[in-house]
């Protein structure tokens, strides 16, 4: 009978009463309500809104005449607007270039540091400094490092007998200027990635690679990266994304300009809201969002693809 | 060692009452007395002094109390002045706490303005940009200040005596001298015409230069990138900065914003000779340009005329660094003027008014103190010749003509100022649409500098982008 009444009492704990299930879901519910209000507050409500005005004409400067006008700030922007289809174009040169030379140099770095020397650990540490650094305090000394006529970087060109340059201050230069700022600060993040990933490379494979004398590029090419390419799938994706959505260095170097040489979409979005076309703006942040998603999307499917063959092959090899 | 302590003891005691003997009863009175009588010499004079520089508006007032906070652009002629004047303020209304919230400049009209629609009542008064004045009043951020000042006519009709009315009727809205008054302002500006006294004898061009070409040449003349010396600087970045620079171009040369003739009077009329005449000058100019003028607003083109690099600036917003040895390194040899004006017959010596004032907003809980404060800000000789002398000395840029004229020698460019006022424009229309319009015609005039596009192609997109915005706004259908 006591042990009855044990198996009993063990039942009831396994599944609860209904009262008590309804009484447990009205806990979850209570406990998940504040992130819902916060989260409908600050996510979803002003999504909807932006979009809402993106049907709109609304001006900051002038709110009593706020209208619907359909899809008429889309096919502005789409068809009429000249910096709409740059700043698009600049984003995608922006990230293409940045996101590779970070890639290449990562890696490079990555394979100088994957060995056993001791200095390798103060290393690790000197290049990760720049990662830590706040965009906005780099940014202001890489303006005053680039200043054309009393800065630095000038200053040593000139000391061994090139040019100056002009920098960030004319429009052929100034993208160039503002990548280098942004590949000296993230370099270091995909190396300490890449480092991370070469390091879990089992020493039994190096060890055959080693007996079977693969060396240099083919060891690279057939050990290597193969091996790390789920890694390297990681750091295309978070460099991607971060590089789409770059604004404070920019904004900090050159706030889009001169002209529009550094305008990348997100710039431009602030620079659409200061002129006080809060319309004009949303439809832009829609389109932009869309478009970067679109391209976005098909580079990581292929990247995908190519990790999961990768995946397929490397077993087989190791 | 107890009896050791015990001596010290007994000798230090000793010693005091012997120094307290030393001084009689009569010597200690003596001092006493010339004491108080120094402290009641010292408080008389400074007493003196005070009543000095008092004027008939003077009173102190510790009834009214509470915070006044107000958001103002940093450092320069806004945020340094004000807390100039600020001690005094304290002495006049010791229980009225202002605290001077400062942000950049370059992003204060569009902070101001979400702020100003966003019913804020954490803000008691926004020092910003006359050109704000129609667009807060379409907010209904702004509290009239009629009822205030009428309780003091006597310091009203001073401030509106020694205020150009060019200046003053910025601050109203409608902006008439019969509009409803929203503001007061202290500070006074005009885009003003700078130049380097020695380098111009060095060239052998000692003229000022009175129009657009002449200033072209003298440009041309001092242009020499080999020894780090520009010939030519001004705001040029895209957006509001370039805009102001193309529409006082257009204004010298006779431009308008909009055809005054045609139905309506609100059409853009910048495709015709005179827009074509001022971008062609701009670009001229740019020639012999700074290497950060493309990318510049005042801060960048203030420190390259003030560290020497840039030598010229005929159409520059004004400032009182290049004259203050403390910023600049030419500060006896930079000289100032009225902006150059274009050579056709229908041009004019029109330079661009700017200027920055103070409105109490609408949602202040603490009205009346706000209210004190602004007027204090406001106040010259009449009420304290310190409030004077605090605000020129702290980098301040009076609106005031009397203020002007008492510190010219100090500040050599407020004589370019007397010059320009009378003559002045507003540097933007005067309608809520104003900072938008502004930055398209400043976004095409970067377009043509870089040769994105042509003159004329620019011209027609400001006509169309400004149509586009009036339209949208009901000015037509």
């Amino acid at each position: 009978m006591a042990e009855l009444s044990a198996a009993q009492r063990a039942a009831s704990v396994a599944t609860p009463r209904p009262r008590a299930r309804l009484r447990e879901n009205q806990v979850a519910w209570l406990l998940i309500t504040p992130t819902i209000i916060i989260l409908v507050a600050l996510s979803v409500y002003p999504l909807i809104w932006s979009g809402a005005m993106a049907f709109r004409v609304e001006n900051l400067f002038n709110p009593k005449i706020g209208k619907w006008v359909g899809f008429r700030n889309f096919d502005f922007l789409l068809f009429n607007d000249d910096t709409f289809w740059k700043t698009i174009w600049l984003t995608f040169v922006w990230c293409a270039v940045v996101v590779s030379v970070q890639l290449v140099l990562g890696f490079l770095l990555a394979l100088l540091m994957d060995t056993t020397m001791r200095a390798v650990g103060v290393l690790r540490t000197l290049l990760v400094i720049p990662v830590f650094i706040s965009p906005v305090a780099m940014g202001l000394t890489w303006r005053f490092m680039f200043e054309p006529v009393s800065g630095v970087i000038n200053y040593l060109i000139t000391s061994v007998g090139f040019d100056r340059g002009a920098w960030h201050t004319a429009t052929d230069t100034a993208l160039v200027a503002v990548m280098i700022a942004e590949i000296w600060q993230w370099t270091p993040f995909v190396t300490l990635i890449m480092l991370a990933g070469m390091q879990g490379i089992s020493p039994e494979v190096i060890e055959a690679a080693r007996l079977d004398r693969v060396r240099g590029w083919t060891y690279l090419q057939r050990i290597v990266i193969p091996l790390i390419w789920p890694v390297i799938t990681v750091v295309i994706l978070l460099r991607v994304v971060d590089s789409m959505r770059i604004f404070d260095l920019i904004y900090v170097i050159t706030r889009g300009g001169p002209g529009t040489a550094t305008l990348l979409a997100s710039v431009n979005t602030y620079s659409i809201f200061q002129s006080g076309r809060l319309g004009v703006m949303a439809a832009y942040g829609f389109l932009i969002v869309i478009l970067i998603n679109i391209v976005v999307f098909a580079f990581l499917r292929v990247l995908y693809r190519q990790e999961k063959a990768s995946r397929r092959r490397a077993p087989a090899r190791a | 060692m107890g009896t050791d302590a015990e001596t010290l003891a007994r000798q230090t005691m000793e010693q005091t009452r012997r120094r307290k003997a030393d001084m009689t009863r009569r010597q200690m009175l003596a001092a006493t007395a010339a004491t108080a009588a120094l402290a009641g010499t010292s408080l008389a004079r400074r007493r003196a002094i005070a009543q000095e520089t008092k004027g008939p508006g003077w009173y102190t007032d510790d009834k009214i109390s509470g915070k006044v906070v107000m958001l103002v652009s940093a450092g320069q002629r806004w945020e340094l002045p004000s807390r100039g004047v600020l001690p005094l303020f304290n002495e006049r209304f010791p229980n009225i706490e202002v605290d001077i919230q400062p942000g950049p400049h370059s992003e204060m009209v569009t902070k101001m303005m979400t702020l100003a629609t966003s019913r804020s009542s954490d803000t008691d008064v926004l020092y910003t940009d006359f050109g704000q004045w129609p667009a807060f009043e379409a907010a209904g951020a702004m509290e009239p200040l009629q009822p205030y000042a009428d309780k003091d006519p006597g310091w009203m009709n001073d401030y509106l005596n020694d205020v150009p009315g060019a200046i003053s009727k910025g601050y109203r809205v409608p902006a008439t001298p019969e509009g409803t008054l929203y503001g007061l302002t202290p500070d006074g500006n005009a885009k003003l015409h700078f130049y380097r006294r020695d380098l111009m004898k060095e060239v052998g061009m000692e003229k000022i230069p009175d129009t657009w070409p002449e200033a072209i040449a003298l440009a041309k003349a001092l242009h020499k990138p080999d020894k780090d010396q520009y010939g030519f600087i001004t705001t040029g970045r895209r957006g509001g900065f370039a805009g102001w620079v193309f529409w006082g171009t257009l204004a010298s040369y006779g431009g308008e914003w909009f055809d005054k003739q045609a139905e309506g009077g609100w059409h853009p009329t910048f495709n015709n000779d005179k827009g074509h005449k001022a971008l062609e000058t701009i670009v001229e100019l740019m020639k012999y340009r700074h290497p950060v003028t493309l990318n510049a607003t005042d801060d960048e083109c203030n420190t390259a005329l003030a560290n020497g690099t840039a030598v010229y600036a005929p159409i520059q917003w004004g400032t009182a660094v290049l004259n203050n040895p403390e910023y600049s390194k030419f500060p006896d040899v930079i000289g100032t003027d009225i902006v150059p004006m274009g050579d056709t017959p229908e041009s004019a010596h029109r330079p661009l008014m700017g200027g920055l004032g103070q409105m109490v907003s609408t949602y202040s809980k603490n009205k009346a103190a706000a209210w004190e404060w602004i007027k204090h800000l406001n106040s010259a000789d009449y009420v304290d010749s310190r409030i004077s002398e605090a605000y020129v000395q702290s980098a301040g840029q009076p609106s005031r003509i009397s203020l002007l004229t008492k510190y010219e020698t100090l500040r050599p460019h407020f004589i370019g100022l007397k010059k320009s006022f009378p003559v002045a424009v507003s540097f933007v229309p005067l309608i809520p649409e104003a900072f938008t319009l502004s930055d398209i015609l400043g976004n095409e005039t970067t377009a043509v500098i870089t040769g994105e596009k042509s003159i004329e192609d620019a011209l027609k997109a400001m006509e169309k982008g400004v149509e586009g915005v009036m339209m949208d706004s009901g000015y037509y259908g």
